[in-house]
């Protein structure tokens, strides 16, 4: 497998019989992170091996994608500057900055 | 056809696994009364389980309720005073943790003609035993800090607080089964038939169980049940709705608040997220029978949260869910046995997860005694007869 392969996730993601959206790029904490067009920011996240998306507030403990489906708000993170969005069904666009929401995030 | 299977008897059965049952079964099981629970699904599955976990300790009122409201639910008042006692002690005596927290009730006020209905309820509260407080601006800014502009005024009584809904009734339930209480599930009660020897036979589908005594502890179906004896018993349900928010910083101090002209309950759970109640409408979804929030709810709820609270305005929502709200035309409890039909008992209470335990536990101490710490005379199932020719 190429490296370029590993580096966007082709390990996890499906290859067979698959068409994906236009490629693009976004940040988490800083690094840069390639998602497809159509892909949510979860989606992409896990597939660059990204598993701790929050920390809790109280406990610090690390929380990440749960449901996956919208419900249970374990993947909140902060995007473009605004906390608690969840990271699946948010849709990932070029030049997104997420960031790891740290206990209750900024005030906004 | 075959003859519908035999579940076998009990002394008393208990129809309902709402709080109200359980904490039923669970005092008269501890009295050593042979008790068996039936519930059409499974217990704490309605109003019990999806309520916002208000203990309602001072009297619910609103500037459109009838104006001789609190002459007509006056008696009740002593039954609140006694259930303040029993929710500081509940976790001890079910030795469970309910996710009690008991730091103090605020009514807060926007005007001189909602504050003077604070004032009369306050005072109805202090003639019947509940010590709550007038307590003005400053004063109450002093108790809570985390208070809006907009409140000029309101009232505080230090038992008032919240329990988690999510515990009450099975804990009841778990201590009920520790004395020998049976609990027979998914049984939908389709009929009460009295028999020969003067108990009754309990139809359930395809299944009978029989009972020398009955209790009715159907919450908004009691009605349905009463029915099925002859008797009108006129309780109404209605579909409400409760929200919930992400984790936030503590500001809340354990404390129920409540705002008397907008309709809002709010509270702060440990782990930081609001919930917001306050009995906003939500739909009936008669298809699924399943009550659903509806979006106008969820906004307004909202706004009056956060009008309110300013903190809950960073908050962002995450879950909003149907729950069921009941009530009867005098708007108190109807507790004891019929008259007209000897052996059946109605625990039923508005605001029922407040008063499920301190209701269950009276019911208990008259069926076994013959005397209760609150009389029973002004919750006499016998007091809709009249009205029924």
């Amino acid at each position: 497998m190429a490296m370029d392969d590993m580096t966007i996730g082709l390990r996890v993601r499906v290859k067979a019989g698959v068409t994906r959206g236009e490629r693009l790029s976004f940040t988490f904490d800083g690094k840069p992170i390639t998602a497809f067009r159509g892909e949510s920011v979860a989606a992409a996240l896990l597939a660059a091996g990204e598993r701790t998306l929050r920390i809790t507030a109280q406990k610090g403990a690390a929380r990440g994608v749960f449901c996956g489906m919208g419900v249970c708000y374990d993947c909140m993170v902060v995007i473009d500057g605004e906390p608690s969005r969840r990271a699946c069904t948010t849709l990932a666009t070029e030049g997104m900055e997420v960031e790891t929401l740290v206990g209750y995030g900024a005030s906004r | 056809m075959s003859a519908p299977t035999d579940l076998g008897r009990a002394d008393v059965a208990i129809i309902g696994g709402g709080l109200m049952g359980c904490a039923t079964a669970y005092y008269l099981a501890k009295g050593g009364v042979d008790v068996a629970l039936i519930d059409r699904t499974e217990i704490n599955r309605e109003a019990s389980g999806a309520n916002a976990g208000s203990l309602h300790l001072q009297v619910y009122i609103h500037p459109h309720f009838p104006d001789d409201w609190i002459d007509r639910i006056r008696p009740t008042i002593v039954l609140m005073r006694e259930a303040a006692k029993g929710w500081a002690t509940i976790e001890a005596e079910l030795d469970a943790d309910c996710g009690v927290r008991l730091g103090g009730g605020v009514w807060v006020a926007e005007s001189p003609e909602e504050m003077a209905l604070i004032e009369k309820k306050v005072a109805a509260e202090r003639a019947g035993g509940v010590m709550s407080e007038i307590v003005m601006s400053n004063e109450l800014r002093s108790i809570a800090p985390y208070l809006g502009e907009h409140v000029i005024g309101g009232s505080f009584f230090k038992g008032e607080g919240f329990a988690n809904p999510l515990l009450v009734a099975p804990a009841h339930a778990r201590a009920a089964k520790r004395y020998g209480a049976r609990f027979f599930t998914n049984a939908p009660v389709t009929g009460i038939t009295r028999e020969s020897s003067g108990g009754f036979s309990i139809s359930t589908g395809r299944a009978v169980f029989r009972a020398s005594r009955v209790v009715a502890a159907a919450g908004a179906w009691t009605a349905e049940l009463g029915r099925m004896v002859g008797l009108r018993l006129p309780v109404e349900g209605h579909a409400i709705q409760v929200q919930v928010t992400d984790g936030r910083p503590l500001v809340m101090l354990d404390h129920l608040l409540q705002h008397v002209g907008l309709g809002l309950t709010l509270k702060q759970s440990p782990n930081g997220t609001f919930i917001l109640g306050g009995g906003w409408p939500a739909y009936y979804d008669r298809q699924q029978q399943r009550n659903t929030p509806l979006q106008n709810s969820m906004m307004g709820n909202a706004w009056v949260a956060a009008r309110t609270v300013p903190a809950v305005g960073e908050a962002q929502l995450v879950r909003a869910w149907g729950g069921v709200g009941s009530g009867t035309p005098d708007g108190r409890p109807i507790l004891g046995e019929s008259s007209q039909v000897k052996g059946f008992y109605v625990c039923y209470a508005p605001l029922g997860f407040t008063m499920g335990p301190i209701c269950g536990r009276i019911l208990a101490e008259h069926f076994l005694t013959g005397e209760a710490t609150v009389p029973l005379a002004p919750f006499t199932p016998d007091r809709f007869l009249e009205q029924a020719s």
